[in-house]
């Protein structure tokens, strides 16, 4: 396996560099510049060009580019156009709540794709079988936007008992930050958790049909406990693998979600940036996750070729 | 599946793979989704026949409750929101109409192009994968930044979206295939690669990547949705279920009955198509 | 359309306002509230602080700004009379072409330096240069030169007298020279005013704190102001019904519908924007003046104002406020919804059916005006079409002046005299996107700059608001105020007429 890593960081570098270039001019294609939101939509042209000047978008743009790798390397990632502060501290400062969304959400996903994964995999009554399977379908079915919506509308403005919208940081009031945070939170988590409990499922299924669950049966070992000494023991291997998988998709759906809930994290800093043309700030998010979501995909074809013999891991 | 077809065979050999997709149908799942499919579909389509009006007709009755009249009530401009929707639901099944099918088309191809040149394989697999770290909806963004807001940004924001699934499923299938003896015999041979592709791998890649054009529509939507959010959907008066969203939000206290139209609408979208997903998964795998 | 004048009078007058900021102004006349001092002030605001930029208006500055920075001198929002703030007095020369200011020797900037002379030159100067992006820099181009006569003394003079130098007065903070060049990442934003500005955290907060050595103690009650960053309406609504915040800005007529009535809560406008139409006078078929006149008949206004600004709005057809010398009635109401006649007259013209592409930025009021001004325009046999940019692509195209045949565009200007206006608005200035400018439009506004008595203004306002139109190149739809939402318990708070507030003199009851 290190063999193999070995072998993929040329790639990943490409990978890195090419995004880099990308990150780096695709939100300067957009029509329109960090100076308008300095200068505002009354400015004159004169005005205009004397923030541009003063803010140092008239460098060229390769001078630009290498400003900002080079500075990486030395571990600065750049300074805010808008904010005039380092980009670091920008994106530290909006990583709380990022942070705490995804982390409530990993939990909730872990639990209740793991009971709904369980229980869809033992033994049930038809009855109990088809709504369980009607649940899980209903959960991926939805995308967290939509559950968000259904969330805010039923237990934020019919049955009001949660706030729908805002934030309150979870060091400065954890019962209240709570509040905050268990619809959006939840709206992450069910389809991912649908996910998990599905993978779940047919592991299980799948290990129940294994010799050693047939000769324990023999021996008389009540069903219970053949869930859970012998099926769900091999079988959560799987799910493991795939909840780590997920966390990826939840910090992607986290953008939307923050959008909803008018939370103030990572997602709508993206967001922010694009509609300021903050590009240090836009190229630097962007990097981050396509770095990220390479050395996922890295992950997932380790864990794939280790399930699957067939497929070879190339360089 | 491992013989070299000829042309006669052809028609021979499409037909049942129409007819097993078919037989997803037959399943309890396949025929709700089916039933809500036909039910979605129909009312989009029919949109300007039932409510011949036409869904601009402004009144000065902003933001009526819920009525026999208007089942959901009014909007800001005293338009009538269950027309809206229905005329929005149109409007997102056009779009997902067209950019499922192109984007699914154009992932697998790119998926398969491994098995013309590995390199080009591993370079158009990076590509993909810079894609698929884009954080969320930023890709979508500034695709509609750079072409500017309206139709064709919005379908080549969703295109884009798409290829990666595509793209990966049909290399998973590249991967597992491409060291069957029946494709290194036919290397061998001194098959065209094209011809491999197209004969030999891509009929092993198609079930998953039909299933998983199904989950893309919901997502094609979602896209749209989000956009939407943004204020960079579609250009108005043209109601989009995410525009209903996007506007109903802010009337949410007021008029909650603004958003849960489209929302309910969405929902039933969403089902429909997990569900056709479902059925068709089950169906492809058990032959 | 007599009664939407009536009502829209009422906006830009409210009494309580300027009793408030006489009171804020004269300082010791506050005894009668005999005030504790302590708690912290929770206001929201929907857009970032922006420190690069003092000297122009920003509405993530309008919040706070004022209560860190002070003007030489404040207009009451009643009367227009410009009040004494920093400037203890002035007197304008015979021929009105320079002006003799004192300052007020008691004031300190935050840093502990009194403030002198030199830095209200500093702050005019500063305010001259293009990279500031004043508003009212242009008047300050104006000035023939700043001659500090004393500590706190100094001879401003004019190239030609200027009517609106108490526009430029208003806006123009006076800044701290010493400090001023490291503003821009928030570390130090040092002005004159009550409070100091402590903290910034991009995106999130700003917070003041009382400045202790404020030349007035009967002032800055609250130990502490939080200027809470929340972009969305819906969050800012709920943190102030949970009493998170105390005030609530940058919120539209929608958002404060439900508070109107609400004896929890009272409403104060802040500032305003006006809406125009506008349409490019070289492009097909807005070259003919009937179809711009029949485009003017065809709008429903009272429409917009009722569903968009649910009636907060003034539907007038004119740029200037209603309280501008020259403003009547009778020219505000020049055009009235008439469909028919707009018909009529596109048939003149033989533009029926003609295509219109319009420029739209992509806000939600405008995108709900669109929507209206199409249903009209469609209803007149014309075809329009919406082309929605995002603010920043709309923004450059504003200033470039080049927005297509025609576009809907938003001045959050109310508030300044009508000739300030007529070089600061991007749709009246030269350069403008209607591309509009010819000897005729050139006289008549030179006329307005020049006039030196209200007298002469009035007259002035009034030729040159027939011509404009006359010549229909940009269609104001409707003015409306901005609003903020408090609870009712805090008392004292006061808006200027460009709409910053003014917490100095707010108290908790």
């Amino acid at each position: 396996m290190f063999g193999f890593l070995l072998r993929k960081l040329p790639s990943v570098a490409m990978v890195a560099f090419i995004s880099s270039i990308i990150a780096f001019v695709l939100p300067r294609l957009a029509p329109g510049d960090p100076a308008l939101t300095i200068a505002g939509s009354d400015a004159t042209p004169e005005q205009l060009a004397a923030v541009r000047e003063r803010m140092g978008l008239l460098k060229p743009l390769y001078q630009q580019y290498f400003d900002w790798i080079f500075g990486m390397f030395r571990g600065d990632l750049g300074e805010s156009f808008i904010m005039r502060r380092p980009v670091a501290s920008v994106i530290g400062s909006r990583l709380e709540s990022t942070l705490e969304l995804a982390l409530l959400a990993m939990l909730l996903m872990i639990i209740i794709g793991l009971a709904l994964g369980i229980a869809a995999g033992s033994p049930r009554s038809k009855w109990a079988r088809a709504v369980l399977d009607a649940m899980t379908t209903v959960f991926l079915a939805t995308p967290p936007f939509l559950t968000g919506l259904l969330l805010i509308l039923f237990l934020g403005i019919f049955v009001p008992i949660l706030p729908i919208s805002g934030e309150v940081g979870f060091l400065e009031d954890p019962l209240l930050a709570l509040q905050y945070l268990i619809l959006p939170a939840v709206a992450l988590a069910l389809p991912q958790a649908a996910i998990v409990a599905r993978l779940l499922q047919t592991a299980m299924n799948s290990a129940r049909g294994e010799d050693f669950v047939d000769l324990a049966k023999a021996k008389g070992v009540p069903p219970g406990q053949i869930t859970r000494r012998h099926v769900l023991r091999n079988s959560l291997g799987t799910a493991v693998v795939a909840l780590g998988l997920r966390a990826g998709d939840l910090l992607a759906g986290a953008i939307v979600i923050e959008a909803i809930f008018a939370r103030n994290g990572l997602g709508s800093l993206a967001v922010y940036s694009v509609q300021s043309r903050d590009y240090v700030v836009l190229q630097v998010l962007i990097l981050g996750a396509v770095v990220i979501a390479v050395f996922i995909q890295l992950f997932s074809e380790i864990i794939l070729a280790a399930l699957d013999p067939r497929i070879r891991l190339e360089g | 599946m491992t013989e070299i077809s000829t042309p006669s065979h052809k028609r021979s050999r499409l037909n049942p793979t129409l007819a097993r997709y078919l037989q997803a149908f037959t399943t309890p799942k396949g025929q709700i989704a089916l039933a809500l499919i036909v039910l979605l579909a129909g009312v989009a389509l029919l949109a300007p026949v039932i409510y011949p009006q036409g869904h601009d007709l402004q009144t000065r009755d902003s933001l009526l409750p819920v009525s026999w009249a208007h089942p959901f009530g009014t909007d800001e401009l005293g338009r009538d929101i269950l027309v809206r929707s229905i005329y929005g639901l149109r409007t997102d099944l056009a779009l997902a109409s067209v950019a499922v099918p192109i984007s699914m088309i154009l992932g697998t191809f790119l998926g398969l192009s491994g098995a013309l040149s590995p390199r080009l394989g591993v370079l158009v697999q990076r590509a993909l994968d810079i894609i698929v770290g884009f954080p969320g909806l930023i890709l979508a963004i500034c695709v509609v930044l750079v072409l500017g807001a309206g139709w064709t940004a919005l379908l080549v924001a969703i295109v884009v979206g798409g290829l990666p699934s595509f793209g990966r499923l049909a290399r998973a299938t590249l991967l597992s295939q491409q060291h069957q003896e029946y494709v290194i015999a036919a290397r061998t041979l001194g098959v065209d690669k094209w011809r491999i592709m197209v004969r030999h791998i891509l009929p092993n890649a198609i079930d998953p990547i039909i299933v998983q054009g199904a989950v893309f529509v919901v997502a094609a939507v979602f896209t749209e949705a989000a956009l939407s959010i943004v204020g960079l959907g579609l250009q108005p008066p043209e109601p989009s279920l995410g525009i209903l969203l996007n506007i109903g939000m802010r009337y949410i206290t007021i008029a909650p009955f603004y958003i849960l139209g489209p929302t309910l609408i969405l929902l039933l979208l969403a089902l429909a198509f997990s569900l056709l997903a479902d059925a068709l998964n089950r169906t492809v795998n058990r032959t | 359309m007599t009664m939407s004048v009536a009502r829209g009078c009422g906006p830009f007058r409210s009494s309580m306002l300027a009793a408030g900021i006489a009171a804020v102004l004269l300082g010791s006349t506050a005894a009668a509230w005999a005030q504790e001092r302590g708690g912290i002030l929770t206001v929201s605001q929907s857009a970032d602080a922006q420190p690069i930029n003092i000297l122009a208006l920003r509405a993530g500055n309008a919040p706070w700004i004022r209560n860190v920075f002070e003007t030489l001198t404040l207009v009451d929002p009643q009367t227009f009379q410009p009040q004494p703030v920093l400037a203890q007095s002035w007197t304008l020369a015979e021929d009105g072409l320079s002006m003799d200011i004192t300052l007020r020797d008691d004031v300190t900037f935050h840093t502990g330096r009194p403030m002198t002379a030199e830095d209200v030159k500093f702050s005019f100067e500063t305010a001259a240069t293009p990279e500031s992006a004043s508003q009212v820099g242009f008047i300050a181009r104006e000035f023939e030169s700043i001659e500090v006569t004393g500590d706190h003394s100094l001879t401003i003079a004019f190239k030609r007298p200027l009517s609106n130098i108490f526009d430029f007065f208003e806006e123009t903070y006076i800044i701290d020279r010493e400090t001023y060049d490291q503003r821009e990442d928030g570390s130090q934003v040092v002005g004159t005013g009550p409070y100091m500005f402590s903290e910034w955290s991009p995106g999130a907060s700003i917070i003041l704190k009382r400045y202790e050595n404020y030349r007035s103690t009967d002032t800055a009650w609250f130990d502490e102001i939080e200027f809470a960053v929340i972009p969305d309406p819906t969050a800012s609504i709920a943190a102030l019904r949970s009493n998170r915040t105390q005030i609530t800005t940058g919120l539209t007529p929608r958002d404060t519908v439900e508070f109107i009535r609400n004896p929890q809560f009272s409403v104060l406008e802040t500032g305003g924007t006006i809406y125009p139409l506008g349409v490019n006078v070289t492009i097909p078929p807005f070259d003919d003046k009937l179809v711009r006149q029949a485009i003017a008949y065809a709008v429903d206004r009272d429409r917009i104002n009722d569903q968009v600004f649910l009636g907060t709005g003034t539907v007038t057809d004119l740029f200037w406020s209603p309280a501008a010398p020259g403003y009547s009635g009778e020219l505000a109401n020049h055009y009235t919804y008439d469909p028919d006649r707009a018909r009529e007259l596109i048939a003149e013209a033989g533009a029926e059916g003609a295509a219109i592409p319009i420029i739209v930025p992509a806000i939600p009021s405008q995108r709900s005006i669109f929507e209206i001004v199409q249903n009209n325009l469609r209803e007149v046999g014309l075809v329009p079409e919406a082309v929605v940019l995002d603010v920043a692509d709309f923004d450059q195209r504003q200033i470039a002046g080049d927005l297509g045949a025609a576009f809907l565009l938003l001045h959050g200007q109310v508030g300044f005299s009508s000739p300030t206006l007529l070089s600061s608005l991007p749709s009246l200035r030269q350069g403008n996107p209607s591309a509009f400018w010819n000897d005729d439009y050139v006289a008549l506004r030179e006329a307005m700059l020049a006039s030196a008595t209200p007298e002469a203004l009035g007259d002035a306002t009034a030729a040159l608001s027939e011509y404009m139109l006359d010549e229909a190149f940009s269609t104001v739809l409707v003015q409306a105020p901005g609003q903020a939402v408090m609870s009712s318990g805090l008392q004292g708070v006061v808006a200027t007429v460009r709409g910053q507030l003014v917490l100095a003199g707010s108290y908790l009851e």
